[in-house]
């Protein structure tokens, strides 16, 4: 018990739940976008494997990290420009959609790396790069600071300067005004001239965007290679981790760091002589229980008896 | 009005000749030879043999090709409609809770725990033909059901979204059916982590020994026809279809939603239960699976191109299986991997689900329709009476 | 008078994608300056035609001739380059954003990236001076009144440069005292040289405010006219295509035991508001009691609880002598003798995608004929529908029609079918005639006055006053959750009357009201 703990409140662990939760918050962050438009996106988990994918790919074909960063990005957004032209244009159900687009990623990356490699496990034989970490000087030298502060992957860095940045655009900007607004009642929005389809359409590219990140950190950070199905349910956490926090980036961000951090201990737990099976599935159960725990305060904060929301709410419909 | 239908035809059938094309087109580039040649060469190689691929993914399942000509191909066949049964079932499953519009997709992992828990019954419950069978698919049923519950109860008592539940639930029943085959019932003699055998008494009887067509197909035929009668014949059926189509007229009606929310989402958990047990009762005789097989997510798409209507869910997976066989025929002559399958099933389920896809098309014959009938209404006349 | 002509609108017909024609060969010609009346019923295609003109629908065939040139107005943005602005029926506002954010919606002032927040205010501030139209420019929507929320529409519109301003159906949730300061604005506003195109289907208005008039009936236009050359009779023999008599027939009341009573009923909304402070009341047999008010004053939350959706703070409530648990659903209400036609049918009173027939039985299938043995009897489920097609003259061709197909009365109609049928002693009628055309709403009327003479009782909640004063026994007021008046005899008030104590100007003793 007191190895665990040791485990568990060493400065590293901190370190290694700052790394882990890097690909949820930044998923995350894109599911408050997206469902503050109205949209919500439940092809994170796609559009993360298949940057994860192209980054490994191009940087391992073309040798340069830039490419696949570039890459990376621009095909995870395109990913989710796919979903919403289907929901927004063609009117295919979102969620249906996201799920035709997941099962794309899954079965899309195998096929794909099957015919690049010649193996469909991994990328074990493709020598692909990775995004540096970052040393920050002074700091670095700190104890334990340094260890906690310094020394990250740069997308970590990125990461978490985007809740700062997503913040501010969806609060004190025109386009996140214009989100908001046609997440609430697209037809206002529609009213006054804002083309709803086209903000949508942003707003889920932005997610794709920013899924696309934690994708490349997956691959090109995290580990150095790419395995099928390597996202292994953290679009969905991340998902779990909006509807916690509700449409503010702050709270996202705690929801991101508390599932992140489970994930980390059931790293931790792992020295111990508890079977792999269970440690990895802690994530999914502490998410699934905290999932419980709010949606049961919120019922009882509100007092609703039946499925549907038949609260009386304001009285504008 | 028909025209709904017949558009709702057209564009499954246009949607799945978009995706056979896309197919194409990849496993054209796919086979384009590296080789240092003019180009013309390169393309009419190309060419040759993904049409060679081709032909083995669009007719592998039936013909057999050889030298001397085509002859059916009898293992193809079987092993064409074995791969329907279990997707026909958690078709079944993913069917009830899209019906009253509960996206529950926890189907997957549903069929992965209930095999793996009814893996110990079917190990150690001594055979005897029929009782047994039926014990271990119960058993499966129960695990399915029970752990569909969870799910459906966070969404029915506290609103918790039910499709983030239920895919977390994936992972965990995922981990914990792995954990149960390697801990209590794995076979150590084996090389790789498999189960031991089942019992032979309490295999499915077989239709063909050679290569192993069993009855499963007619289990899920029957579960089709059973699934059909509850959902569109009675009372209960009816209550799932009024809280899909609209919750709050439901509710308002007198029907107590919170308890047919969790009730549907446990009902289509026991039928998606069986769904894995099936497969290795008939065909396998041990579990031996490693990665879940996705069983659940094919019901999702098999659901959705049957627009969750029971009687067309064996033929939605029977298309399904018809093209992930011929694929993984195409895979054994060609280099193209079989999971090019997903890609076309994306496509497939993006443009069937499509609502405005050929909506323009659709929107003339109504025009005409409408304008036809205009012709024929006579103008108000002042003073008349309702 | 040619070259004075703002708008032309040419033989434009809309078929909607359910195939519902909804303008046939459409004609309107409204000149600068003028205050333009849109008349016609409910359904009559007047909101399609100026959703078209406004670019939130596409015309099947036509075209519009705007300040002397033909233009494509293939969305709102492009409606409001050409400066049209569209003042809609139901508000088009963002509840949770601030009066200023939801009028700068679009055209955002900025200081860098950010918007420029103090900008927006002063913006707003000039611009509401300048039209001499005051709004309360840091408070959020869902806090404003109706007639403020009117008042953010309007000059969201004229901020957007609109020249020509399109009101649907603006009086309907005015009181009459809100409906006097909006005309004298508008007035205001075509004394600027702006040009209204004003839909409604109250010919007083009409009279009192138009210049011109063009009338719809079921999609088609009847005519055009000066309003000073045309008598209301007459237009209301354009709008409805006959001799308009609708006064409904009814004997005194009888009333008798009481059906049901409500005893210091309370609620709090979620955001907070006290929306029913302390409501007692009964309803007797034979008898129908109106409950008029200003929406939002705590009318959904009475019905709601009434029926048993939502759960009722504090207060006792009691139905057919039957005391309803805190805890209820609203099948326990029906069970205890209940119909409800709820005020937004196509929220609550149907399922849209099912059938005709399936959406009858929806309170009764579990009894006999319709199955048994928890084994459904379509057949007889069919032909029960078949029945109450022809019983409630629902205009189709069949009981297997989806409910998405029919027009609003006719859905209407299935809703009243199935709550008429159902038995019960007590009905509550929630807006029942909200959005339907004349001959549908006349119907559900005397079917309401029907069931008070065969001794049952109706709550008639009702933002249409004349119906109320028409149709009701008795009318309470509600304003702020709370019961500012009663009126025992119906005959001897009207509108004005009403509005008064709608709008908090009046309210009664306890003595004056009487026993409730
Ligand atoms: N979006 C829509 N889809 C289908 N039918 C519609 C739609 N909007 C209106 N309708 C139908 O078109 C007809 C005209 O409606 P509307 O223009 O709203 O009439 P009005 O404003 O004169 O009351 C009605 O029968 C209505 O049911
Ligand atoms: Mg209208």
């Amino acid at each position: 018990m007191n190895e665990m703990f040791q485990g568990i409140l060493s400065w590293d662990f901190i370190a290694s739940g700052i790394r882990v939760t890097t690909p949820i918050l930044l998923a995350a962050l894109g599911a408050l976008i997206a469902e503050s438009a109205g949209t919500p996106n439940i092809a994170l988990e796609g559009i993360m494997l298949i940057s994860a994918f192209i980054g490994v790919i191009v940087s391992g074909f073309t040798g340069s990290l830039w490419l696949a960063i570039i890459f990376g990005v621009i095909v995870g957004t395109l990913m989710a420009a796919i979903l919403a032209y289907f929901a927004l244009k063609l009117k295919t159900d979102i969620i249906l959609a996201a799920i035709a687009l997941n099962i794309f990623a899954s079965g899309g990356t195998i096929f794909f790396l099957a015919m690049l490699t010649g193996d469909k496990g991994s990328s074990a034989s493709v020598n692909s790069l990775l995004i540096p970490n970052v040393t920050i000087p002074i700091i670095d030298k700190i104890p334990i600071l340094g260890d906690i502060l310094s020394g990250h992957h740069s997308i970590t860095y990125v990461a978490i300067v985007l809740i700062f940045v997503v913040q501010y655009m969806m609060y004190k900007t025109p386009l996140g005004l214009r989100i908001r607004a046609v997440g609430e009642n697209p037809d206002a929005a529609e009213s006054v001239g804002i083309s709803v389809v086209k903000t949508r359409f942003i707003a889920l590219m932005l997610s794709g965007f920013l899924a696309s990140l934690g994708g490349l950190f997956l691959s090109m950070g995290y580990v150095s290679w790419f395995a099928r199905d390597m996202t292994a349910g953290r679009g969905w956490i991340a998902l779990a981790a909006q509807a916690l926090g509700g449409l503010n980036a702050f709270g996202v961000a705690a929801g991101s760091f508390l599932f992140g951090f489970t994930e980390a201990v059931s790293y931790s737990l792992q020295i111990f002589d508890i079977p792999y099976e269970f440690t990895q599935s802690l994530p999914f159960i502490i998410t699934i229980i905290v999932l419980g725990i709010y949606a049961w305060r919120k019922v009882k904060a509100s007092g609703k008896l039946n499925v549907s929301n038949s609260s009386v709410g304001p009285t504008e419909k | 009005m028909k025209a709904d239908k017949r558009f709702t035809l057209y564009r499954i059938g246009i949607s799945v000749g978009i995706a056979l094309l896309i197919g194409y087109i990849i496993v054209f580039i796919a086979s384009v030879p590296s080789t240092d040649i003019a180009f013309m060469k390169k393309m009419k190689e190309a060419f040759d043999s993904a049409n060679e691929a081709y032909k083995y993914f669009l007719t592998g399942a039936l013909v057999r090709w050889r030298f001397t000509g085509a002859a059916f191909n009898q293992s193809g066949f079987i092993q064409w409609i074995n791969e329907a049964v279990p997707i026909i079932i958690t078709g079944l499953a993913v069917s009830m809770v899209f019906t009253a519009k509960q996206f529950n997709i926890g189907a997957e992992g549903q069929m992965f725990l209930g095999a793996a828990v009814a893996t110990a019954v079917a190990i150690y419950f001594p055979g005897i033909p029929f009782i047994s069978t039926l014990l271990v698919i119960l058993t499966a049923m129960a695990v399915g059901a029970g752990f569909a519950s969870i799910p459906g109860f966070m969404k029915a008592k506290l609103k918790a979204s039910e499709m983030v539940t239920s895919l977390m639930l994936n992972y965990v029943a995922f981990f914990m059916g792995l954990f149960i085959i390697k801990t209590f019932l794995r076979d150590t003699e084996a090389g790789s982590l498999v189960s031991l055998e089942f019992q032979q008494q309490t295999m499915l009887p077989l239709l063909n020994e050679r290569y192993r067509w069993h009855i499963g197909i007619f289990i899920a035929l029957g579960m089709t026809v059973l699934v059909w009668f509850i959902m569109k014949k009675t009372t209960w059926g009816y209550k799932v279809k009024l809280i899909g189509d609209n919750i709050k007229f439901a509710e308002y009606s007198g029907i107590n939603s919170s308890k047919m929310v969790f009730q549907v989402q446990v009902a289509a958990g026991a039928v998606a239960g069986s769904a894995g047990i099936i497969e290795l009762l008939g065909y396998h005789g041990r579990f031996l699976w490693l990665y879940s097989p996705g069983y659940g997510w094919d019901g999702i798409i098999i659901a959705t191109l049957a627009r969750n209507n029971p009687l067309f869910v064996p033929l939605a997976a029977l298309f399904l299986s018809y093209i992930r066989v011929g694929a993984k025929i195409m895979g054994r002559y060609t280099n193209i991997a079989p999971e090019i399958v997903a890609i076309l099933q994306a496509v497939i389920i993006l443009l069937v689900t499509a609502e405005a896809f050929l909506a323009k098309w659709k929107q003339r014959s109504i025009n005409k329709e409408a304008t036809q009938s205009e012709t024929n209404d006579t103008p108000v006349q002042v003073g008349e009476v309702r | 008078m040619a070259d004075n002509c703002i708008l032309e609108m040419k033989n434009i017909w809309k078929i909607y994608p359910n195939g519902v024609v909804a303008n046939k060969d459409m004609n309107l010609k409204v000149n600068k300056g003028e205050i333009h009346a849109l008349l016609g019923e409910n359904g009559a295609g007047k909101s399609t035609l100026m959703k078209i003109l406004f670019g939130i629908e596409q015309p099947t065939k036509g075209e519009i001739i705007y300040e002397g040139r033909q233009v494509d107005i293939s969305s709102p943005h492009k409606a409001i380059e050409y400066g049209i602005g569209m003042v809609h029926q139901h508000f088009m506002l963002v509840p949770s954003l601030t009066v200023a954010e939801n009028i700068i919606l679009g055209m955002e002032p900025k200081k860098g990236l950010s918007i420029d927040i103090d900008q927006a205010y002063r913006f707003v501030q000039e611009q509401s001076d300048l039209f001499g139209l005051p709004v309360p420019s840091k408070e959020k929507v869902k806090d404003i009144s109706v007639g403020m929320k009117q008042r953010v529409e309007i000059i969201k519109t004229l901020v957007r440069g609109a020249n020509l301003i399109i009101l649907d159906e603006p009086t309907a949730v005015l009181t009459p005292q809100e409906t006097v300061d909006l005309f004298n604005a508008l007035k205001n506003l075509t004394e600027k040289g702006k040009t209204i195109i004003f839909i409604t289907h109250k010919l007083n208005e009409v009279k009192e405010i138009a210049d011109r008039i063009t009338v719809t009936r079921r999609g088609r236009v009847v005519g055009t006219a000066d309003v000073k050359d045309i008598s209301e009779i007459e237009m209301s023999k354009m709008m409805v295509g006959r001799d308009v008599d609708i006064r409904i027939e009814k004997e005194p009341a009888q009333s008798g035991e009481k059906l049901m009573e409500i005893n210091d009923l309370e609620f709090t909304r979620t955001d907070g508001v006290k929306s029913l402070k302390g409501i007692s009341f009964s309803l007797r047999e034979g008898e129908i009691l109106g409950v008029a008010g200003v929406e939002g004053n705590g009318q959904t939350e009475l019905v709601q609880i009434i029926t048993g959706i939502i759960p009722r703070e504090k207060g006792r409530i009691k139905l057919n002598q039957v005391e309803l648990p805190k805890i209820t659903d609203p099948g326990f209400c029906r069970d205890a003798g209940l119909s409800h036609i709820p005020s937004d049918r196509m929220e609550r009173g149907v399922a849209a995608d099912s059938t005709i027939a399936e959406n009858i039985i929806s309170d009764r299938f579990k009894k006999v004929p319709f199955s048994k043995n928890g084994v459904i009897k379509w057949k007889e489920v069919y032909g029960f529908g078949e029945e109450m097609i022809k019983e409630f003259d629902i205009r189709t061709d069949s009981a297997r029609t989806e409910i998405k197909m029919l027009s609003g009365g006719n859905i209407q109609k299935v809703v009243v079918a199935r709550e008429f049928t159902a038995h019960s002693k007590i009905t509550i009628a929630d807006q029942p005639t909200r959005g339907i055309d004349v001959a549908a709403a006349d119907f559900i009327r005397r079917r309401l006055v029907k069931e008070r003479e065969n001794n049952l009782g109706v709550l008639l909640v009702s933002a249409d006053l004349t119906e109320l004063l028409e149709v009701a026994d008795r009318i309470i007021v509600l304003f702020k959750g709370e019961i500012v008046a009663h009126f025992k005899e119906v005959k001897q008030i009207n509108e004005t009357v009403l509005g008064e104590y709608m709008l908090g100007i009046k309210r009664m003793s306890s003595e004056e009201m009487g026993d409730l």
